[in-house]
């Protein structure tokens, strides 16, 4: 089972550290809300650009981790109609990695996905509060 | 013949559409994309809160010229006014955040939306494209 951890930049430019990354596969026509899959350590690199493992490390179990207080941005890297592989994303918009990411995988691994989909960053009304005053 | 417009009988929303200038998240392109705020059906002033920062991003550019958003959904806080009108009711309505999350008007636009008098309660969402991103 492979997962990971690392920095995370919000949309409010705040780095959160050790924060949980996994990498997972879903099947949506299982189960209510699609079935999950890790993937393995063997297997990752070649499935997303390098550049996402220079900023992240193997996770290591029992060891303290922070959580988010909302839900990472991440992409969506369709393998067919009804499967996708789950890959959160640490850097904000425009960053150097943000861009390479992307661009990466549309140049040396397109033929590996169908499409690829990005969902934003939800941050609830109490939080985004604090983000604006505090942050 | 006279050509009568048939009103209907129930309430139906009046809408305006902008321009705006939004930036998107990836490699720092600046795209054009179409807004629609709520207008009052009688004299067409504007309901939908504008704050100076978003209204700084409107263009003067005749939204026929822009394309569709291909199924982008931009940047957003989904806010939920309360009606100036009639305090007991609420509306929710959609005010897009057109600035990249790495400029300091991201947070300031954010911030005098929260502030408005009668928001009651305001979430963010980030850019979100269910696929074919990139493509555009």
């Amino acid at each position: 089972m492979a997962r990971y951890y690392g920095n995370y930049t919000g949309d409010d430019s705040k780095e959160y550290g050790r924060i949980p990354l996994d990498l997972y596969r879903v099947l949506i026509t299982v189960g209510t809300r699609g079935q999950r899959d890790y993937t393995s350590l063997e297997e990752d690199p070649t499935l997303i650009p390098n550049v996402w493992f220079e900023f992240t490390e193997v996770y290591i179990p029992r060891k303290g981790y922070c959580s988010l207080p909302f839900n990472p941005r991440n992409a969506l890297l369709w393998t067919s109609q009804s499967s996708y592989l789950y890959v959160p994303i640490p850097w904000q918009a425009n960053s150097a990695q943000f861009n390479e990411f992307f661009t990466l995988l549309k140049t040396e691994l397109s033929d590996k996905y169908l499409s690829v989909g990005i969902n934003g960053e939800f941050i609830d009304g109490s939080y985004l509060s604090h983000v604006v005053n505090y942050g | 013949m006279a050509n009568s417009r048939i009103i209907p009988v129930s309430k139906s929303k009046t809408w305006e559409t902008k321009t705006l200038l939004y930036d998107i998240d990836l490699l720092s392109k600046q795209i054009w994309v179409k807004v629609r705020l709520l207008v009052k059906d009688d004299d067409r002033t504007i309901r939908t809160p504008v704050t100076p920062l978003y209204s700084a991003r409107f263009v003067d550019v005749d939204n026929k010229k822009v394309s569709t958003r291909n199924g982008l959904d931009l940047r957003s806080l989904n806010v939920c006014y309360e009606q100036v009108d009639d305090p007991t009711k609420e509306t929710n309505l959609t005010v897009y955040v057109p600035y990249s999350p790495s400029k300091p008007q991201w947070k300031a636009q954010i911030k005098e939306t929260i502030e408005q008098a009668n928001a009651l309660n305001v979430t963010y969402k980030g850019e979100t494209k269910a696929k074919d991103y990139g493509n555009d």
